[in-house]
Parts: C-alpha cells; structure tokens; sequence
C-alpha cells in the first residue's frame, strides 16, 4: 500500500518543521533504529539510509548505566546527538533522559517533550536546556508524521492530555509520546513498521491502529517499558497476537539493567503471544563489547 | 517536680504553653480509652469519655479555634472507637516529634504509625487538614518528596541506588528481609521554604512568555545551588502499614518525611538518599522518622515551581511545501475515538471491535489517566 494513500485514509499530517527546524531535512529515508545499551531506561536514535542517527528517542538509562562513572566525551560520542537533530523524550520518568546531564551533546540538541506532571529534578534539568519546547496539548490523541525525502516517515503522537496541576495518581506512563518509523515502500523496499512505544502500553497508542489498520508489515518492536508487565492486559496480547501473525519473525529488543530492580523483562509474555516466533534480544551487550542493537528494515 | 511533670513529658521548643497541655491532655484521653478497650471496659464508659473529650475540645476552642473545630469535625466523622484513637495519635503524630512523646503505658512508635496511616487511607484521598509542623526535628532532616515510583522488588537479586549503582541485597543488611521501595525525589524543608517566595505564582491555564521565562531563570538562580536528590524509602514487605503506605503513597503526590540517622522509631524503615550527581557522597542511610502529608497550600506551591510551566509549547508548522521536509496534509479528521469508527469498516474490524470492547479507554484518551495497574 502507497504511503501516501494510508496517510490519507489516517488523516495524520506532516509537521515540516518543529519551532524552525526542520527533522528530517536532508534525509533520503529511514533505514531503522538503533537502541543503546544505557543500563535500565531507553536510550533510541533513528537511522537514516546511511547508518546516521537523524533524530534521538529518549537519552536515559539509570541502573546499570554504563556512563555512570565515564568522562562526558563518552557518552556524547557513544550517542551522538545534537545540533540540528532533534531529541524527544517519550516522558518525564528519569530513566528516559538522565544520560543527558552526562554528557555535552545532548543538552546543545533541539528538545520536544511532553507536558506532565514530573519530578523536581527533571524540572531543575529541563530548565537548564536552551532549545526546549512542550507538544502542545491540542496535539493530543492525534498522528504527526516527520517525512524523509523517499516518503519513510516518522509517526508519534501523545497519547494522553496532562493531567491538571491538582491530579492524583498521575502515571506519566499514559501521558507520553509514542513514535513508530516507518518504510512506505515507495523506492521498491518492501513496506513495513518498528514501533518505538516508550513506556506507553502499545495498545493504546492510536496510530499504532492505525499502522495495523493500513496493513503495514510488524518489523519489529523496542518492548514497551523496558518489558514489564505493567500495564499489559488482553488487548495488548490481542494486538500483538494479531499483527505478529502478518511478520515473519518480528524482531523485539529490551532495553533493561541486568540485574535490575523490576524483574524486567518478563519475555515470556511476547514468546507466548507471538505464537510464530519471535526474535528477542537485549540491548546490554557491553559484556560482548557492542553498545547498541539495530533493527533494521 | 508537681504532679503534672510526673504526668506529662517536657514541653518540646515551638510549643506553646496551652497548646502543649491541650495535646497532652488529649493524649492522656486516648490512653485512657486504649485501657478502657484493653480491659474490656463497657460500652457506656466509651460513650461518657467520648462525651468528656467532646467537652475538652470545647475549652480547647477557645485557645485554638480553628485547630479544635477541625478536631471536632474529626471526631464527629469517626464511627467506631479505634478511629478515635487513631485521631488522637495522629494529632500527637504531626505535632510533634513523636520520639519525645514517651507517655507510659503507650506503645507510640507502633500504634501511631498504624493509626496515622490508616486514617490516611480510610479517607479515600480527601487532602487532610493539617497545620505547619512547629518545629522541625533536632536530629535529622525534613523533605518535601514527589513519588515517582512505587515498585516491589521483592524477588529482584539486587537493587539499586538513589545513584544509580546496584546493590547487593545479600551483603546490605537492610534488604536482608524483602523490601518494598517508594523512590521519590525532593527537596529539604528549609531549601524550600527558603526559596519559595522568590517564585512568582502562575495561572497554570494562563502563562504568558514572559512568565514562562522568568520561571525559567528563577529556577536556575533559586534552586541551582540546592540539592535535589533521589530519595528511597524502603518497608518490609511483612510491615503492617505497607498496604496503607501504598495506598498513600502514590505516584505523582507529594509528602514530607523526617529521617534520621540516630532514629528508633522506625527501624524497620530505612531511607537512602542521594544522586547521581553527588559521586562523592553517592547516598546517605536513615531512617525514617516522620511520614506525612503536606498542607494543601505548601502543595500548590511545590506542584506550580516543580512544574514544566517554564517550557513553551513548539510551533509546528504543518502548511509549508518543503521538498526535503515533506509534503503537507491536511489536520487530522477528528479525535481517535471517530478514526477507530472508521478502522472499524476496515477489514481488521473485528480486531478493533473487539479491543473497544475491552478496552473503552481506546476511544477516550482524552479523559484522565487511570490509576496505576499494580
């Protein structure tokens, strides 16, 4: 299916650019993700067709940081960012930026994340970035897409409004921001989606429907939540059940410490409703001498 | 020595005179009713103190209008008489250092901890009337803590630090016994009480630039130098309070907690606090010595500083035909609720009628977010 035909049965639309900037500006297409190895957390950057991270999901990692007692230029160098790329965060949790104080790279890069109710230290981080920006909340609940020139794309979307300044309970999990990359197929390579959920239960992200719905190809999946089961319920499984039955081995990739505090991550869950097989693998290679795992299309 | 001093235990600094008789008088009451229970005492005796404590909280008025009336709302909302108690302790607990309160006879550490929490839980999370704490502890430090996370690890080989760095449960003896953790992050009593007033007050529905980039620098100048450090509260998992800890402490709240090294009260309740940032001293080990709520106008004020409000909302544009950005298309035909609608047509229908069916929140994402699933 043409990319531009299941856009316009979605209806998300194209945000050329971001306070200025322009995302994916220069790049032909998409050729993936890599997920670092940052210990506990998430720590993703999106290829282009050259193996170049063109923008940065999350900068975290917390237990089992392999940056913990590393000069700053390792941690820039390990996960290059900054400039004119963009960094999003899919939330507040520490976990998905605390690598950023670490380091230089990061904290020169254009930001946009997510209104929540959050921490008194991410409060205090934040406040030391320059170029940072909120998705506005009339944004919520709705598809944006960032387009690489050969019309590979980059979706995201916040799922939930912030909760207001007196909420209980607030779960900053279901307020985030969820991307998926996308390869539309218009250069003959075969079409398909990596869906990068942060902590976000996947089944609750709209586009992610959406991207079934279109009958995009499942190529793979960073485990949502570090491969808890949190939040996991029968739709989750019902969604993964389904689309994984259109793949033909969905690669899923954990970003956790180990050892680390959670039992995370709790794989049988995918082995169990990816009843065709599935690829499943960790990011922490450092024991093997490797800092980052690709999913590639 | 009169016989009041065999009675009652020194006045503590930052207690007034007539407002430290009034609490121990009523704390002796709630002595009184806890052996009248214990010894079996009869219904009728129950009915005369409560009568009695009804005609102390009416002289108490008149010293401490406000503080009695509350009091009294109090008790006339408790139905049965181990609530009563609870109130009693909770009002010793919060206004004071309970380490000092030593009445005899009384078993302070336990049964004020276990009624303080199960008040906090029987409330269904009404914010509780509470006045400032008096005076702060001589040993030790008071946080303001935000949760972030109330995990279990009971199973987990190893833990980590407010640094980040693992923790070997089998040679710490603290997580001998299998803990539960609450992770939070704050800041001290005095750092914020310290720095507030130089914040400006902001409309969250209604902040302008301007406000925006003030709050920017005021965070910058005001809270650069302060520590804000990961702070983790761990219980036994066999504790008694954990339910009702758990129910209180939930993710997104604040509290106050006292810790300190020398404390007793809570030896089962350990505290380490620290940050990445602070590689020297990684985290500092205490008890817990306090844990309570936070009076509702200190929480508007640590929710609107600790708050993103220093950020602006992006600019997108969406209208612009740009070769290398992308082609632009039209704003999104409506809220997800009526794109599900339509993928219902699609051929996948029925998996997504059937997720609806499952799952309502997918079509109202909009509304705020549940709790957390345990």
């Amino acid at each position: 299916m043409a990319a531009a035909t299941a856009r316009a049965k979605i209806g998300a639309a194209d945000i050329v650019d971001v306070d200025g900037l322009r995302p994916l500006a220069g790049v032909r297409g998409l050729a993936g993700v890599r997920v670092y190895d940052v210990g506990q957390g998430d720590g993703i950057a999106i290829l282009g067709m050259d193996g170049e991270p063109v923008l940065q999901f999350d900068y975290g990692g917390r237990q089992g940081n392999p940056f913990s007692n590393a000069p700053m230029a390792d941690v820039d160098m390990h996960m290059p960012t900054g400039g004119e790329r963009l960094l999003m965060i899919s939330h507040w949790d520490e976990d998905h930026w605390c690598s950023a104080p670490r380091g230089q790279s990061a904290k020169a890069a254009r930001w946009l994340v997510p209104r929540q109710i959050t921490s008194p230290r991410a409060v205090k981080f934040s406040a030391g970035l320059s170029r940072i920006s909120c998705i506005p909340e009339d944004h919520v609940g709705q598809s944006w897409r960032f387009e690489a020139e050969n019309g590979d794309a980059i979706w995201w979307e916040k799922i939930a409004a912030a909760p207001d300044v007196f909420a209980r309970e607030e779960d900053c999990n279901r307020t985030g921001v969820a991307l998926s990359v996308v390869k539309a197929g218009e250069d003959g390579s075969e079409p398909g989606v990596i869906l990068l959920p942060g902590d976000a239960p996947f089944d609750r992200v709209g586009h992610y429907r959406d991207h079934f719905g279109s009958g995009l190809r499942l190529k793979g999946l960073v485990a949502f939540h570090h491969g808890a089961g949190t939040h996991w319920t029968k739709a989750t499984e019902q969604l993964l059940r389904e689309w994984s039955a259109r793949a033909d081995v969905p690669q899923i990739i954990y970003s956790c410490s180990n050892p680390n505090a959670y039992e995370h991550p709790q794989t049988k869950r995918y082995e169990d409703n990816i009843p065709g097989g599935v690829q499943m693998r960790t990011a922490v290679l450092r024991g093997q001498g490797v800092a980052y795992t690709d999913i590639l299309f | 020595m009169t016989d009041r001093d065999q009675i009652f235990p020194p006045k503590p600094s930052g207690f007034s005179e007539a407002r430290w008789l009034a609490l121990c008088e009523w704390v002796r009451f709630a002595a009184e009713i806890e052996r009248l229970e214990t010894e079996g005492g009869a219904q009728a005796a129950t009915i005369a103190l409560r009568s009695e404590l009804d005609a102390k909280a009416s002289r108490f008025l008149k010293t401490e209008r406000v503080l009695a009336e509350r009091l009294i709302a109090e008790f006339d909302r408790a139905r049965a008489l181990d609530r009563q108690l609870d109130h009693c302790y909770e009002w010793a607990l919060r206004w004071g250092s309970i380490g000092r309160l030593m009445l005899p006879g009384i078993r302070w550490p336990e049964v004020m901890a276990r009624g303080y929490l199960r008040d906090s839980y029987s409330r269904d999370k009404e914010p509780l009337p509470w006045d400032e704490p008096q005076f702060l502890p001589t040993k030790g430090r008071t946080y303001y803590i935000f949760i972030e996370e109330a995990a279990a690890p009971e199973m987990a080989a190893a833990v980590d630090g407010p640094d980040g760095m693992n923790i070997d449960r089998a040679r710490h003896p603290v997580f001998s016994q299998t803990p539960i953790r609450f992770r939070g992050s704050g800041l001290q009593y005095e750092d914020f009480h310290g720095s507030e007033g130089n914040f400006e007050i902001l409309d969250p529905e209604n902040i302008d630039l301007n406000q925006r980039n003030r709050r920017r620098r005021d965070i910058e100048e005001h809270l650069g130098e302060i520590d804000l450090p990961v702070i983790d509260l761990y219980m036994a998992s066999h504790h008694p309070d954990l339910r009702a800890v758990r129910m209180m402490l939930s993710i997104g709240s604040w509290h106050m907690i006292g810790v300190s090294r020398e404390a007793v009260i809570y030896p089962e309740c350990p505290v380490l606090i620290g940050a990445p940032e602070m590689a020297e001293d990684p985290y500092s080990f205490a008890f817990l010595t306090y844990l309570g709520p936070v009076p509702a106008h200190i929480v508007v004020r640590l929710r609107d500083i600790f708050s993103l409000a220093h950020i602006p909302d992006a600019r997108f544009n969406t209208e612009r035909e740009d070769e290398a950005g992308g082609r632009p298309l039209p704003p999104p035909d409506g809220p997800p609720g009526e794109r599900w609608a339509k993928a219902e047509a699609a051929p996948e229908a029925s998996m997504e009628q059937g997720l609806a069916e499952e799952e309502p929140a997918f079509t109202r994402r909009h509304t705020p977010p549940p709790m957390l699933e345990n």
